[in-house]
């Protein structure tokens, strides 16, 4: 025995320990009941976990007469869900709370996203307005997709990219969240956009060494 | 004064996002707070530093030393590192013993700087290798 086992002894000693997985994160926005905590239900591995968290919103407040526009932190419910990809990278998804209705500081939420899946619901268009505006003011990369949940064929997706105004390179596609298959290839379609991003990226900077992660 | 963001300014009157920590004690609201008896940065004593540095999905991992330490420490600390054997989010951390996240983020903060625990996160953008692997990966799903 032992030429079996001494590679096990041996093993490594170069990396003693093995590094963590890269976390990937991204987002599932889009107004109340539009499915995003279905599509983050389907798509996860576990059963999708809620936490507390403390959300910035700006809002005019209204309710004490003194019409001061401010900050306000609440705390919300957050659901999300998790995808193993292999030993080195698991996916995160998380579903950004909240109705949107006085506008919203998702930074802590965006901060190192990869991107989002902007969920719309046909006969409410306007309910992501809030989501889209968010997104294309910090540059990330989204993805519009239409929750067909109900089988009802709805509006084209010419229509709603037309009612959205996003840009031409915005995808604007169909899905179902409650089948997984559906929710990963709309997931896939978003990578794709992060993925030529990235390589934009790289060939823009090909000279500024990459420094992908910090170990603490 | 350059204040994290999220965070209230000492002696602003507008925001009270952790109320009950060090504020004036004649807060009428309880039923605010969510049906938890705890108020949720009594855990940390009222500390929220460090919430804006630790991402909700960074990687905690116990250390080998940490490993050694757990029979010292209590209450959170002991369940977090109870639960770091293999590396979990943030998020995962707050939502499995149902803290508040900022909270979360304060008490691994702290055990960071003990040495107890190793976070992991990416820095800045992500690499195309990693989003290549990503998308291989989950195009094996079914």
């Amino acid at each position: 025995m032992g030429s079996d086992f001494a590679t096990e002894q041996t093993a490594a000693p170069q990396a003693p320990r093995r590094r963590p997985p890269v976390p990937v994160k991204i987002l599932v926005a889009g107004g109340f009941g539009v499915g995003k905590t279905t599509a983050v239900t389907t798509i996860s591995e576990i059963a999708p976990l809620t936490t507390e968290a403390a959300m910035t919103t700006i809002g005019v407040t209204v309710d004490d007469g003194s019409m001061i526009p401010g900050k306000t932190t609440t705390t919300v419910a957050m659901d999300f869900g998790r995808v193993t990809i292999d030993e080195s990278v698991k996916l995160y998804v998380f579903g950004t709370p909240g109705q949107d209705r006085f506008g919203f500081m998702w930074s802590d939420l965006a901060q190192g996203a990869l991107g989002a899946l902007v969920i719309v619901d046909d006969r409410r268009i306007d309910d992501c307005y809030a989501a889209v505006d968010y997104f294309e003011k910090l540059g990330l990369p989204f993805v519009v997709a239409v929750n067909r949940f109900d089988g009802v064929p709805g509006r084209d997706l010419d229509t709603i990219r037309w009612a959205l105004a996003v840009a031409p390179t915005v995808p604007v596609i169909e899905f179902d969240a409650r089948y997984f298959a559906s929710v990963r290839d709309a997931v896939l379609v978003l990578l794709e956009e992060a993925l030529a991003r990235a390589r934009a990226r790289r060939s823009d900077a090909l000279q500024a060494p990459v420094q992908p992660a910090v170990e603490g | 004064m350059t204040d994290p963001p999220g965070l209230p300014h000492d002696g602003g009157a507008l925001v009270r996002p952790f109320v009950g920590i060090g504020g004036p004690m004649t807060d009428p609201e309880p039923a605010a707070l969510s049906d938890t008896a705890v108020r949720p940065y009594l855990v940390t004593s009222g500390r929220a530093a460090g919430e804006a540095e630790l991402p909700l999905e960074a990687q905690v991992v116990v250390t080998p030393q940490g490993r050694g330490a757990r029979q010292w420490l209590t209450f959170e600390y002991r369940d977090i590192v109870s639960l770091c054997d293999e590396p979990l989010a943030v998020a995962e951390i707050a939502a499995r013993l149902s803290l508040h996240l900022g909270v979360t983020r304060v008490l691994v903060g702290d055990l960071k700087e003990h040495g107890i625990v190793t976070t992991y996160a990416p820095e800045a953008d992500f690499d195309v290798d990693t989003i290549m692997r990503v998308i291989n990966g989950l195009r094996l799903r079914n």
